[in-house]
């Protein structure tokens, strides 16, 4: 077999091993452990951390958020000042993604994506897509009061980010109450 | 001289063997062909008989559609109630709490239930609601290998890194001076009635009557096979009927020639 065959059939190989790992990633890609963001968020000396109750008369907002009931009967958090970070999972399409977010007066600061488990739809993790709900507020209709540029092919996960920024506003807001 | 009478040949052209083979094709795929008729007879009849709301009991039907689960029970007995795991999936009493691993230990304050998996903990209401899941950046170590209480107020965990006491909101973890015995509880073996209640809720609607006379008519009860054996009984039951339409012409045309 002459040289130029070898390299050819290497070639081939590369490209087909390519190709048909084209799409797949691994279950759980964690980009950012949640404890090392929340220690980011606070430069380096976390707060100890509080808990937010989901009572009967935020079910109803959540609900609006979300679409469905939060998870649990109640939320982490981390406060020092204006500042909270939230550490919040919501799924896009059929596993939860894990977001951090740092609320400053009622304004989102951070938005990072920790941990994502889809197999579609990774984008969102991208700074040029989470630096989008940098300074958004939340509106009385419960809305983001800026337009949020989607990434087609990843729709889903795109909305339960735009969801979890939505909720952690409200949830700074009941923080504050 | 007289010339022989000439006796007339007797065909065996292709007209017998068709016979052999309608003959043939008819005694060994009758049972079958009862089989599809009766299914659809009762198929026909699926709303006056109610077929399709009626689950079938019988295990091995659910055996047979591979509705078993892969694990074993895990049951813990709870001072209210019992706690399960069946194939990930979590029972409070028959209610379902989610996917979550087979649990470690659990641990029993005064109005929580602190699940421990290998590495998080599930705090539940004794109601069955979730209050917080702590996942391995809310707690120290990255395994747990006991949980227990000594007050009923806080929680104790051993991890590789030592054993950490909780505070009553379940939010710091602070180590222990010296490691104590903690209060546990382990798996036990369930009642045979909650196992097979469970086992009907791991199975969720369940499989109707209906759903198999319709797989058993289609073959598909049998596997692809079936599938394939229920369409050649068909196009085998189409060659029959032509056969047979084929045969009683011939003989009702001799019959008359005859007469």
């Amino acid at each position: 077999m002459t040289t130029l065959t070898q390299k050819c059939l290497a070639a081939l190989a590369a490209l087909a091993f390519a190709y048909s790992s084209f799409g797949d990633t691994p279950n759980e890609d964690v980009y950012l452990a949640p404890d090392v963001f929340v220690a980011e968020s606070f430069d380096g000396a976390p707060p100890k951390p509080a808990v937010l109750w989901i009572t009967k008369e935020l079910k109803p907002e959540i609900q609006k958020i979300l679409g469905h009931d939060y998870p649990a009967l109640r939320v982490r958090y981390w406060s020092e000042g204006e500042r909270s970070a939230w550490i919040l999972e919501e799924i896009g399409k059929v596993k939860p993604i894990t977001v951090g977010i740092v609320v400053e007066s009622d304004k989102i600061v951070r938005l990072k994506v920790l941990i994502y488990r889809e197999s579609h739809g990774w984008e969102v993790k991208h700074s040029f897509f989470t630096d989008q709900f940098k300074e958004a507020e939340l509106t009385k209709k419960l809305r983001l009061n800026k337009n949020i540029d989607g990434i087609s092919g990843a729709t889903l996960s795109v909305n339960a980010l735009e969801r979890l920024g939505r909720l952690a506003l409200f949830l700074d807001q009941c923080r504050a109450q | 001289m007289s010339k022989p009478k000439r006796v007339p040949r007797k065909r065996r052209g292709p007209g017998r063997a068709l016979l052999r083979l309608h003959r043939r094709v008819g005694v060994a795929l009758s049972a079958i062909f009862i089989l599809i008729c009766l299914t659809g007879i009762l198929l026909n009849h699926n709303d006056d008989l109610d077929f399709q709301s009626r689950p079938i009991e019988a295990d091995w039907v659910y055996d047979w559609y591979g509705l078993k689960p892969a694990g074993k029970l895990v049951h813990y007995l709870l001072p209210t109630g019992s706690l399960s795991s069946l194939d990930d999936q979590l029972f409070l009493d028959q209610r379902s709490l989610g996917h979550f691993p087979n649990p470690r230990e659990i641990a029993v304050l005064e109005d929580i239930y602190a699940i421990a998996f290998p590495n998080s903990i599930l705090l539940i209401t004794p109601e069955g609601d979730i209050i917080e899941t702590l996942s391995d950046s809310n707690i120290p170590g990255s395994e747990i290998s006991k949980i227990g209480t000594t007050d009923h107020r806080t929680l104790f965990i051993n991890t590789e890194l030592g054993q950490y006491r909780s505070d009553e909101s379940i939010l710091v973890w602070t180590p222990t001076a010296t490691k104590l015995e903690l209060a546990t509880i382990e798996a036990s073996p369930a009642p045979e009635i909650l196992e097979k209640k469970l086992l009907r809720s791991f199975r969720g609607e369940g499989i109707t009557w209906g759903r198999v006379i319709l797989d058993i008519h289609t073959g598909r009860f049998f596997g692809g096979v079936g599938k394939w054996i229920a369409d050649l009984s068909a196009i085998a039951l189409i060659l029959l009927t032509l056969t047979g339409v084929y045969y009683t012409m011939r003989y009702l045309k001799k019959a008359r020639e005859r007469s």
